[in-house]
């Protein structure tokens, strides 16, 4: 287990620096920072001041190595558009991301598993069609349909929720709860529709298979049989979904972000990949590998506890 | 075949999936004008309007021929992108999984950094580097999505790799290439023509969010719902809902119909599934 | 569901529109949030017009476009290269530092320092020095004469220096000027609070509190004003007009903007090339019908133009500035002289919504090209590419649309900041820009950079207009109105340089 745990932290680590390096020389090719910072007719004078200044001077593996020697000591440099350390953006986003995530994730959680079981229970009835074609539904909307559709019902014609904001919450740096139910509704959706099919198909099986006869011949009551036995042996898709779904539910909340006016990572990606703000780009995207990578393995974890069978070798 | 057409939602699915395919089949002939043909003097006009069954877009275009055509590009870059990305991915994904060690290693790690990247980044720097074109656009979409491809036939092949009638052709000493081709690759189709279709319903909603976030590089005279979709929003609440109301549902529609058809198709051919 | 359930329910949706519409505080929304908070190392229109309610400039740009004296009570042309400016006595920054001619000084030395260039150091590169004379005196000098010396002062903030540089990084979090309103907090992406300064040294502001919010999605932001959530909202499009005053929460404020739209044309292709050919550009101009592009696609908020200034601009001139006329016969026989009766193929970028509807635009224009034969294909591109490419001069394409919003309203950022074209012996080098190449036009241009007499210079900007009317180097379309959204309880008028100063507005 030991050795297990070293060796893939040891691929985290892999994974991060390859993709902070690739990150790095993509930057490059979209295009030159001092372009966007200085206004159009900036004089050649100015603009190789500023070069300078930034030290975009130099040939791109000396800045790539200068880089990566001071990344490795904590410091991802500072963002040009804002003069504040590129790192502090990143992890200043990160409460409302994860608010976001967290709950779009239990919203996607207690309603799919909930579609599931019911669609399980009930195969072959009408019920269970209705709740699979919703669920592909949900599935099929595209995120930003879906989160205009939203504003429009209960933003402007009900006036039940805040269009847009993060409002102030009940602590500070968590949103207001109303603003959260809009955005998290679009975000957890799609995942939603995955998590009610993966119910479905694990809780039909389990109830087919072995020890669930058992226990029904045990004289165990139908209710007990379902959600002790079957739904806890059905949870195993439903992790590598959330492990899935989690990577994508923070970072590709950007147009969910953008729509709700939503102050996560996301849209700080978007902002700081147009305006070429290299160093808030990179810091984001080494948080984010390093996140995912750390997602990755809790959830190969996660599968020990729930299936007894897995075997970390 | 029978099998998928047996649950009524695999028939609204593929139901659907036909439908618009013919629509942009026979785009120019149904099409009732040309979809680029602006007039300035009749903008916005609501659904309803004399010649204009849908209406028309900010630039007097009509919205039905564009809904029409519309479908022609959604297709063509799914289905594009799904054959690059499967291209680049099954050939990855069986190396990896025959040979192993270092390979699949290098393999499966560049995976987890290509999926690592955001995917904004990616596009931007691409089509920087490139051009703006619906080409480099596929190409995008395509690059970018091998790595779904590559895992499952990973998977699929460490779990055929023991198996007996592999492990008999390698003892009749058959050659590595003709034990993926012949006998891994045919195993791991089930699963790959699931993984396809979910796919090709992921690239067609992905191209409209390209062009939503402005990123996209398809040239505006070709009609795109996303960029009808995009057109659309600012007016959407206020001024014209119907721009971008129907390119909305249009995609929302294909793009059930496409998973209505890969959630019977796996239950069918994904054992594990079903 | 049971009723706590409900109740749970009812509860959220009470705190989540807690804030809406307050007596005492307005809520402005715009499409970006603040980038810094200083405010002479930014160039974004969103972030100065939240910055400078808390700074104060030099001069101040009235609603009419002339500069009036603001921080400075005047400034005095000694000679050509000298001015001496004298400085508003006992104001106070808001943490009570005073203003002094010293604080001036150490402003301008920073941002003229080499070695720490900021983004505004562009326009002060032709400034040698300053010198205090005194406590409220100062003498600057400048490397060549300085017509612009005083439009520029519009755009140059004032920061207090013991603050600045006995703090640390606190300027960068908490900024403190000597404007109307001082900062409370910001929240980065969320909001971005201010509150009245009474001690302000032009009067105290009518309005306590000011809450400025980002809003990226435009049809949020519509939303959000309709429904009472915000009281102004920028950058509405045309479309949403009538909705929005049907709806009766809101109306729509206009004014012509400082902003011009154009289709720059790459002219420095081989002699053969269509483009390189006078007579095929002035077809193009022809063969533009910008009238019904502003009245259908910007819903007639616009105006057509001939060039490149507009009347707010020092040196416009408006039998110069006339737009071509729509004249496709004429369009079509000019390209027939020029040797093209049917027409070329080019190619024309355009960006995405960085202006008013300008990839509509761009469409329009691409239709109304080919009834006189022009094929034009049409490239849509993200701005930092498409900025970037325009920049190290590989247009990828023939053409491009842009837009020049001129904040300094002299022609001098308009005509030599586009079309110097580095012909002048011993002359600076092109600019970016410029693709005619023009030994009048480049004389005319420089010479009224370096002379400071106004009548002088608006002779020389007529000579450039002229050559640029007979070479037509581009396609001139209109210049941009800016549309507002606004709470029927605000008064206020928008101004043509896109500010948003609290201080000018109150709640009915």
């Amino acid at each position: 287990m030991a050795a297990y745990l070293i060796r893939r932290l040891a691929l985290v680590l892999v994974v991060v620096w390859g993709t902070a390096t690739l990150a790095f020389f993509l930057l490059f090719l979209s295009g030159d920072p001092v372009n966007l910072l200085l206004p159009l007719d900036a004089t050649p004078e100015v603009r190789e001041q500023f070069r300078k200044a930034n030290g975009f001077d130099r040939p791109v593996w000396q800045q790539y190595l200068s880089y990566m020697g001071r990344a490795v000591q904590g410091d991802l440099g500072i963002s040009l558009r804002n003069q504040t350390p590129a790192l502090g953006l990143v992890l200043e986003r990160m409460p409302a991301s994860m608010v976001l995530a967290g709950a779009a994730l239990l919203f996607a959680v207690v309603f799919g598993v909930l579609a599931g079981v019911i669609a399980a229970v009930r195969k072959g009835t009408t019920l269970e069609f209705v709740v699979l074609f919703f669920a592909l539904l949900g599935q099929s909307l595209p995120v930003f349909w879906l989160a205009l559709m939203l504003i429009l019902v209960f933003g402007l014609e009900l006036r039940w929720l805040p269009i847009s904001g993060y409002g102030v919450g009940p602590l500070p740096g968590l949103p207001a709860l109303a603003n959260l139910v809009l955005p998290a509704i679009a975000v957890g959706t799609f995942s939603m529709a995955a998590i009610t099919r993966l119910t479905r198909g694990g809780v039909l099986r389990e109830l087919r298979s072995d020890h669930v006869r058992t226990a029904r011949a045990k004289g165990l009551s139908e209710r007990v049989v379902i959600y002790k036995h079957a739904l806890r042996n059905a949870a195993i898709p439903v992790v590598t979904v959330i492990g899935l779904q989690l990577g994508n539910l923070l970072s590709g909340a950007v147009i969910t972000e953008t729509i709700f006016a939503w102050p996560g990572v996301g849209r700080l990606v978007l902002t700081a990949v147009t305006q070429q703000d290299f160093p808030v780009v990179q810091a984001a995207v080494i948080v984010f590998a390093v996140l995912l990578a750390v997602i990755n393995l809790v959830v190969d974890l996660l599968y020990g506890v729930l299936d007894p069978r897995v075997r970390y070798a | 075949m029978r099998k998928i057409l047996r649950a009524p939602s695999a028939t609204i699915g593929i139901g659907l999936m036909i439908l618009f395919v013919l629509m942009a089949v026979f785009a120019p002939l149904i099409s009732p004008h040309n979809p680029t043909q602006q007039d300035l003097q009749a903008i916005t006009k609501p659904p309803g309007t004399e010649g204009h069954l849908l209406g028309t877009d900010r630039l007097g275009r009509d919205m039905l021929s564009r809904i029409y055509h519309g479908a022609r590009l959604s297709l063509v870059v799914a289905v594009a992108g799904v054959l690059i990305g499967a291209a680049i991915g099954i050939p990855l994904g069986l190396l990896s999984g025959y040979l192993g060690g270092r390979v699949d290693d290098f393999l499966m790690r560049l995976g987890d950094i290509q999926l690592s990247l955001p995917f904004i980044l990616l596009v931007i720097a691409i089509i920087a580097a490139l051009g703006p074109s619906l080409t480099n656009t596929i190409v995008v979409l395509g690059v970018t999505s091998w790595v779904l491809y590559a895992r499952v036939v990973r998977g699929e092949i460490l779990s055929l790799k023991e198996r007996e009638f592999v492990q008999a052709a390698h003892a009749l000493g058959a050659s590595g290439r003709r034990i993926m081709l012949k006998h891994l690759l045919p195993n791991a189709a089930g699963p790959l023509i699931v993984v396809a279709t979910l796919e090709l319903a992921r690239l067609i909603v992905t191209e409209a969010a390209l062009s939503f976030l402005g990123l996209s590089g398809v040239p505006p005279e070709i009609p795109s719902w996303g960029q009808m979709l995009a057109d659309g929003r600012e007016v959407l609440f206020f001024g014209g809902w119907w721009v971008a109301t129907f390119p909305g549902v249009a995609i929302s529609l294909l793009v059930l119909g496409i998973n209505l058809f890969g959630d019977a198709l796996a239950e069918v051919l994904d054992p594990r599934s079903r | 569901m049971n009723k706590g359930w409900i109740g749970f329910l009812a509860g959220l949706v009470l705190v989540g529109s807690a804030w809406a519409q307050r007596p005492d505080t307005i809520v402005i929304a715009q499409g970006v949030d603040v980038t810094v908070l200083d405010p002479n190392n930014q160039l974004e229109t969103p972030t100065a017009n939240v910055l400078s309610n808390i700074f104060d400039t030099l001069y101040m740009r009235m609603p009419d476009g002339t500069a009036r004296p603001w921080l400075a009570t005047g400034v005095r042309a000694i000679n050509p290269t000298t001015w001496e400016m004298t400085i508003r006595q006992g104001v106070k920054f808001h943490n009570g530092e005073e203003l002094t001619a010293e604080t001036v000084k150490w402003n301008f030395d920073r941002v003229i320092d080499p070695q720490k260039p900021l983004r505004i150091s562009n326009s002060w590169a032709n400034l040698a020095s300053v010198q205090v004379i005194n406590p409220t005196t100062l003498r600057f000098t400048t490397r060549n004469p300085f017509p612009v010396f005083v439009t520029r002062l519009t755009g140059f903030y004032i920061l207090p220096q013991k603050y600045v540089t006995e703090g640390g990084n606190r300027y960068l979090q908490e900024p403190v000027g000597t404007g109307p309103y001082k900062f409370v907090r910001w929240v980065r992406d969320q909001q971005f609070e201010l509150e009245a300064n009474p001690n302000y040294w032009g009067g105290a502001p009518k309005i306590r509190r000011v809450i400025f919010r980002p809003i990226p999605e435009a049809s949020s932001r519509v939303a959000e004003l309709v429904s009472g959530g915000v009281d102004i909202i920028t950058n509405l499009v045309p479309e949403a007009v009538n909705a929005v005053r049907a709806s009766g929460a809101a109306e729509v404020r206009s004014v012509p903007s400082i902003r011009n739209i154009f289709i720059m044309l790459n002219t420095s292709g081989k002699a053969d090339s269509p483009l390189a050919n006078p007579k095929v550009r002035l077809a193009l101009n022809y063969a533009v019908d910008k009238r019904t592009i502003v009245k259908n696609v910007l819903g007639g908020f616009g105006q057509p133009t001939g060039c490149s200034l507009n009347s707010y601009i020092f040196g416009y001139d408006a039998r110069s500035c006339q737009p071509y006329e729509y004249n496709p016969a004429r369009a079509k026989q000019l390209l027939a002289e020029a040797g093209y009766p049917n027409g070329f193929t080019m190619t024309m970028g355009s960006p995405n919504g960085r202006y008013l509807n300008d990839r509509q635009v761009a469409e329009a224009l691409v239709g109304q090209l080919a009834q006189v034969g022009v094929r034009v294909e049409l490239r849509v591109q993200e701005w930092s590419t498409y900025v970037g490419q325009i920049l190290e001069r590989r247009i990828p394409t023939d053409a491009v649309l842009l837009g020049w919003g001129n904040n300094e309203f002299d022609a001098d950022n308009s005509l030599y900041s586009l079309f110097y074209g580095g012909t002048v012996r011993g002359g600076p080098r092109q600019v970016a820009f410029s693709y005619i190449r023009s030994v009048p036009l480049d004389n005319a241009l420089l010479q009224a950079q370096r002379t400071t007499d106004p009548d002088q210079r608006k002779k020389l900007y007529l000579d450039a207009l002229r050559v640029l009317r007979a070479e037509a180097p581009w396609i001139f379309l209109h210049q941009q109105e800016d549309l507002y959204g606004v709470a029927k309880r605000v008064d206020w008028k928008p101004r043509p340089d896109e500010r948003l100063f609290v201080a000018d507005m109150a709640l009915k």
